[in-house]
């Protein structure tokens, strides 16, 4: 009885395997699937930076792109200025983004963030390659921006950053 | 010296359909431009462009004469864009009327304007697929351009464990 339901197993498995290839073999013969990865890179960055002035939407997009099938995944995950822009305060979603984005340039906006949030103190982390840094923030106190200022410009300069908005 | 704005120079596509066309409109074409600067002596043979359609070429050039005449971008404009980040996927009215095809003709216009190095027509087509894909879901996505779901059970998990951030929002 049992060796039956191993081999029913072995089966359902071999099939479901089977299945996937298929689904793979069928999005690569989708019209979309002819447009080259390098275009595909700047239709993604076009969704991302077109979404951004709504907050946390670059990063949904981002996330969304990523989770469309194996070989969007892929792409996305083989481009590291798509993970560049960062524009929520989630911890583990920063830290997420600040590794895929390896060695590029980054840009972070928080919306209704303390200077002294985690994932701002996270990002602080990679001023070396923080580009843009945009803090906005209507409870916080002048005092607390004024670390962050004086974080950013002078105790640990930042040798590429072009747009500082606190 | 430079040729006369009125020159005409005839062009054949992968399925023999030819075109003959004034050089100003095709010189839109990157590509296209650089062959001619090459080509000293004036020729009757039609320029071969092997990875275009007749029909494909047709909207092409529609574009094309309809922005004759405009500068071309320069590789520091496409630098700069991408260095102050200020990709917007803003199309003129008219692009995009011209743009509104079904998605087979759309990504054969991208693969077109991507092989004859056409940057403006490019970016017309990479916003098109951008403004399409902003705000949807991966299900949604998917179903917008009829692909299926093909992850493993473990990818799936791995993603779910990935943006379980994202999920609370």
């Amino acid at each position: 009885m049992y060796s039956i339901i191993y081999q029913i197993d072995q089966e359902i498995k071999a099939l479901e395997e089977r299945l996937l290839v298929l689904r793979t073999t069928r999005n690569r013969l989708a019209p979309i699937s002819r447009i080259p990865v390098e275009i595909f890179g700047k239709i993604f960055l076009f969704a991302r930076d077109s979404s951004m002035p709504e907050p946390s939407a670059g990063g949904r997009i981002v996330l969304a792109i990523s989770r469309v099938s194996r070989h969007w995944r892929e792409m996305a995950l083989g481009d590291p200025s798509l993970w560049s822009r960062i524009d929520f305060t989630q911890l583990d979603g920063v830290q997420a983004f600040l590794q895929r984005s390896c060695n590029a340039r980054i840009s972070f906006q928080a919306c209704e963030a303390l200077p002294t949030n985690p994932a701002i103190q996270l990002v602080l982390q990679n001023l070396a390659r923080l580009q843009e840094l945009v803090v906005l923030a209507t409870t916080a106190s002048r005092f607390d921006f004024l670390i962050l200022r004086s974080r950013v410009t002078w105790a640990t300069p930042a040798p590429i950053l072009e747009h500082l908005t606190l | 010296m430079a040729a006369p704005a009125t020159q005409q120079i005839k062009i054949r596509c992968n399925d023999e359909k030819e075109f003959t066309v004034d050089r100003d409109v095709l010189e839109r074409s990157v590509l296209i431009k650089n062959m001619l600067e090459d080509v000293t002596e004036q020729q009757d043979a039609p320029i071969p462009l092997p990875n275009v359609s007749g029909p494909v070429m047709a909207k092409v050039l529609e574009y094309c004469t309809h922005h004759r005449g405009e500068p071309l971008p320069s590789a520091d404009t496409e630098q700069s864009q991408d260095e102050t980040r200020k990709r917007t996927t803003d199309i003129s009215e008219w692009d995009q009327k011209f743009i509104t095809v079904d998605q087979e003709m759309l990504f054969e216009i991208i693969l077109a304007a991507n092989y004859l190095d056409i940057k403006s027509l490019l970016d017309v087509g990479c916003k098109t697929v951008a403004n399409m894909i902003k705000g949807k879901t991966p299900e949604e996505i998917r179903k917008l351009f009829n692909i299926v779901n093909d992850f493993t059970p473990e990818e799936e998990a791995q993603i779910k464990k990935e943006n379980e951030w994202a999920e609370d929002r």
